[in-house]
């Protein structure tokens, strides 16, 4: 038998005879959203479990951490009964859902039959061939070894399945930075008295790197938040643990991928459907994947919801045996993350491990192998799995003068002679969207409607040809990009995008090599939009202004130099002009023109990460 | 090699950051800091009594230009400048410690965290957490509102609820007892994550490692002061 563990961040492996000091059939390491539910169900399963926990308290983000509130994902499963009992708890016991859970955690936990280890860690993992045999944990300043079936990792960044050497990614491909993590902090409103929770985005870490966890820790709440109102808000406490979004993401025997599901190709084996907008903090979205960009920049569909079939062979880590991982690391691409991640999903992923292995256990068969049939009829029992929950692309929570709207479902436009009058209006995502559906059979109607008198038309047709890879719009995009058009298109409740910004970014996706003096004028041409009336609350989006930071500057510039990295990898020829414009822009300290922020916020971070981007691909080049 | 490794980032640990002159290292396994005071919802007692060093006056009056002083004492008020204390600190939070050896130069500590298992090696050690063998008394604590008998927590309509809980009692049982103190008529608006730990008085103690233990000084100002009265004084 081999036990694996890491040293400094390094894997390390020896040889091992371990002595167990017990047995479970299913061991679930790291109580937060996921791993509380998976427990819990797998005790009640009857199964002989083992959960083990670093906080002293169950539920992690969803308590700990401060997240108040259950922002989409879908209704059903396991985690109903759960939901409703805390939400009884409410104003009767305790003011906020983050409290009531820990309360109702507790109580299942207790009556579950399953034995927890709180204060404890996980810290190697005992194993033959690539099956898992066992964990060794740290708790209470002993170190104990323990032998089971199966493995339910909810440690959220598969800290186990990295342990055993699973394959992995990490943050994004353009910096391997992962998304901002969040402080939250308990804040007590003066006017009514009541207590809720307020979030504030800092910068990004690397999990794996104990350094900058701690820096982070200390950091978050050494800050004064300059959203709190000190007038009519009052900070109490900041949460016990900061509210990482994102991380380690397994390669599964099955990966989501956000091009599979735009294509709506069928999910394998699904076990749930996840429900989000793709929901990604930080304004420098330039240097996310072109997929997302497409649907988030290129077509403003930025808070349009999303449903994910989750497929069961992306909880099972490629190769290997005796482990699912049941967090936010489950194999899905970095695209569609920011979506599958969701409390709701969480519980789900939670209900679905606990299944799988208590089916393993049973039937005696690998998880891998266990009959898909029997594991939907479960689930389709519990309503985790339910086809009715199936919500396609949806708008939702959308509040027009107070009142919030019923979710409105998104239908792609089929026909391309109705495409001409979405994209004359001020939302013209979907049709933007139908259009890079439909492809080629759109281009007649479109690369006429560019020649329209309509601005509308005009631009958003150009916007609609781009993302086919039709180079007949560009003539329309550099006008759009010279004149770093500022009127905001309203397709979303939030994330709203300029139309000068996504013809920058259109620039760059069709490599189109005759902007580059356009982007490099934008690029080093400094803070031109301060007397701009970009600053007006044009539409009733909420990022608009953003505190601490020059948004319109900084998007026009982060997009411009994003364009220029691809123009410039494209057509070598153009690239001595491109790093010129990039040493003029970067120089020591720019990072002020955009933001008065600490080094360590995540608006800092992200103006200075620019700088570094631009290095790597100069390096490169 | 840091010629001291602190454990606990504790308020003392805060006051000795801020005075000592070496290069010391903060090991912590929760992820807060102050927590024995501020997260504990323990307010502490005899704020008459003044600090004794330059920088334990100096924390005293930041926190009384942030009005922490107004109305009783407000711990929540703390937190901001007791962070500031850890800023650009050699401080590893949610560390534990699984073994401390000695060795030619002093201690070997191993640790897991995030990384795995790692190796600090220091001269010296203070330790200024709580161990078990010192609590005479735990009550676990909440912030509540609707309970005027109780103690003001230094936001208006806010009390804190001390629940008495057995010292053996683990946190899913001192839970369920304060789950049914709430019942009787309060809501929570917030649960400490950390016991509020009641002790024997405070004896610096130097025997191989140096102890000092935050939580038994009567209020975090005192540790604090005491901390930093540490740093100049022996070290």
């Amino acid at each position: 038998m081999k036990l694996s563990y890491f040293v400094s961040g390094k894997r390390e492996t020896v040889n091992a005879e371990p002595c167990f000091c017990n047995e479970y059939d299913v061991i679930v390491c790291g109580l937060g959203t996921a791993g509380s539910i998976a427990a819990i169900s797998a005790g009640e399963l009857g199964l002989k479990v083992l959960g083990i926990e670093f906080f002293n308290v169950l539920g992690g983000t969803s308590t700990a951490g401060g997240v108040n509130g259950l922002y989409f994902g879908t209704e059903g499963g396991y985690a109903e009964e759960f939901i409703k009992k805390y939400l009884s708890y409410n104003e009767r016991i305790t003011s906020l859902s983050i409290e009531s859970r820990k309360l109702v955690l507790d109580e299942m936990a207790m009556e579950s039959g399953a034995g927890f280890l709180l204060e404890s860690s996980v810290s190697g993992v005992f194993y033959e061939e690539n099956k898992v045999k066992g964990i060794r944990c740290i708790t209470k300043g002993e170190i104990k070894d323990f032998s089971c079936s199966v493995v339910i990792d909810s440690t959220a960044d598969a800290f186990v399945a990295r342990m055993l050497g699973c394959d992995y990614e990490w943050g994004r491909e353009s910096d391997f930075n992962t998304q901002p993590y969040t402080m939250i902090n308990l804040v007590k409103n003066a006017e009514d008295g009541k207590a809720h929770i307020k979030n504030v985005d800092f910068g990004r870490i690397d999990q794996r790197n104990p350094k900058q966890v701690s820096d982070a820790y200390v950091f978050s709440r050494a800050y004064e938040n300059p959203d709190i109102d000190r007038v009519k808000e009052r900070t109490m406490l900041p949460m016990e643990l900061i509210g990482v979004r994102e991380g380690c993401r397994i390669i599964g025997e099955q990966t989501v991928t956000l091009k599979d599901v735009f294509a709506g190709k069928p999910a394998e084996k699904t076990v749930f459907y996840s429900y989000a907008d793709l929901d990604k903090h930080g304004d420098d979205v330039a240097f996310d994947g072109e997929e997302f960009c497409d649907w988030n920049i290129g077509a403003n569909m930025g808070a349009i919801n999303v449903t994910v079939p989750v497929p069961y062979g992306a909880l099972i880590p490629k190769g290997k045996d005796g482990i699912l991982v049941a967090c936010r690391a489950l194999g899905v691409d970095r695209n569609i993350s920011s979506c599958v991640r969701m409390i709701r999903d969480m519980f789900k992923i939670g209900e679905v491990a606990s299944a799988a292995a208590y089916l393993s256990v049973r039937n005696k068969c690998s998880v891998r192998d266990i009959d898909y049939k029997e594991l939907k009829r479960m689930l389709e029992e519990s309503k985790c799995l339910d086809e009715r929950v199936n919500y396609g692309y949806r708008e939702d929570k959308v509040t027009v003068n107070g009142e919030k709207l019923p979710p409105g479902k998104i239908e792609f436009i089929t026909d391309e002679n109705k495409l001409v009058e979405a994209l004359e209006t001020n939302r013209p995502g979907v049709a933007i969207w139908s259009a890079r559906l439909m492809g080629e059979r759109c281009f007649n109607v479109l690369e006429k409607a560019l020649e329209s008198e309509n601005e509308n038309l005009s631009k958003h047709s150009a916007f609609a040809l781009a993302l086919c890879g039709n180079k007949k719009c560009l003539n329309v995009l550099r006008k759009t990009a010279k004149e770093k058009d500022g009127f905001i298109l309203n397709d979303c409740r939030k994330h709203n995008r300029m139309r000068g910004w996504m013809a920058v970014y259109l620039l760059g996706r069709l490599r189109d090599r005759e902007a580059v003096d356009i982007l490099c004028d934008i690029l080093t041409g400094g803070n031109v939009y301060k007397d701009y009336e970009y600053y007006v609350v044009r539409d009733k989006t909420r990022r608009f202004p953003v505190k601490g930071l020059e948004l319109v500057y900084f998007q026009f510039v982060s997009l411009a130099l994003a364009a220029l990295l691809k123009i410039g990898d494209e057509h070598a020829d153009t690239r001595e002009k491109i790093i010129k414009a990039i040493n003029k822009a970067f120089y020591e300290g720019f990072e002020r023109e955009f933001t008065d922020q600490p080094e360590l916020s995540c608006k800092f971070q992200m103006v200075s990460n620019m700088k570094t981007i631009a290095q790597n691909k100069i390096k490169e080049w | 090699m840091y010629d001291v490794a602190i454990f606990g980032a504790t308020f003392a640990c805060a006051g000795f950051l801020s005075a000592y002159k070496g290069r010391g290292i903060v090991i912590e396994r929760n992820t807060l800091c102050g927590y024995e005071f501020i997260n504990a919802l323990k307010k502490g007692t005899c704020f008459e009594e003044k600090a004794t060093t330059e920088e334990g006056v100096a924390f005293y009056k930041k926190l009384q230009k942030r009005g922490v002083f107004e109305r009783d004492f407000n711990l929540f008020d703390s937190s901001v400048p007791l962070y500031e204390c850890f800023e650009n600190k050699n401080v590893c939070l949610a560390t534990q410690i699984c073994d401390v050896q000695r060795c030619e130069e002093g201690f070997e500590i191993k640790v897991f965290n995030s990384g795995g298992f790692d190796v600090v090696k220091a001269k010296q050690i203070i330790d200024t957490t709580c161990h078990d063998e010192m609590v005479i008394s735990k009550t676990l604590n909440a912030i509540v509102k609707s309970a005027d008998f109780l103690e003001e927590s230094g936001i208006d309509e806010r009390k804190i609820l001390k629940c008495r809980v057995d010292v053996k009692d683990d946190f899913f049982a001192a839970r369920a007892k304060l789950k049914a103190e709430l019942e009787k008529g309060m809501i929570a608006d917030y649960i400490a994550p950390v016991f509020d730990f009641v002790t024997g008085e405070n004896i610096l103690r130097k025997e191989e490692i140096t102890y000092i233990t935050s939580v038994s000084f009567k209020n975090p100002l005192l540790a604090f002061d005491a901390g930093c009265r540490l740093a100049k004084e022996e070290f």
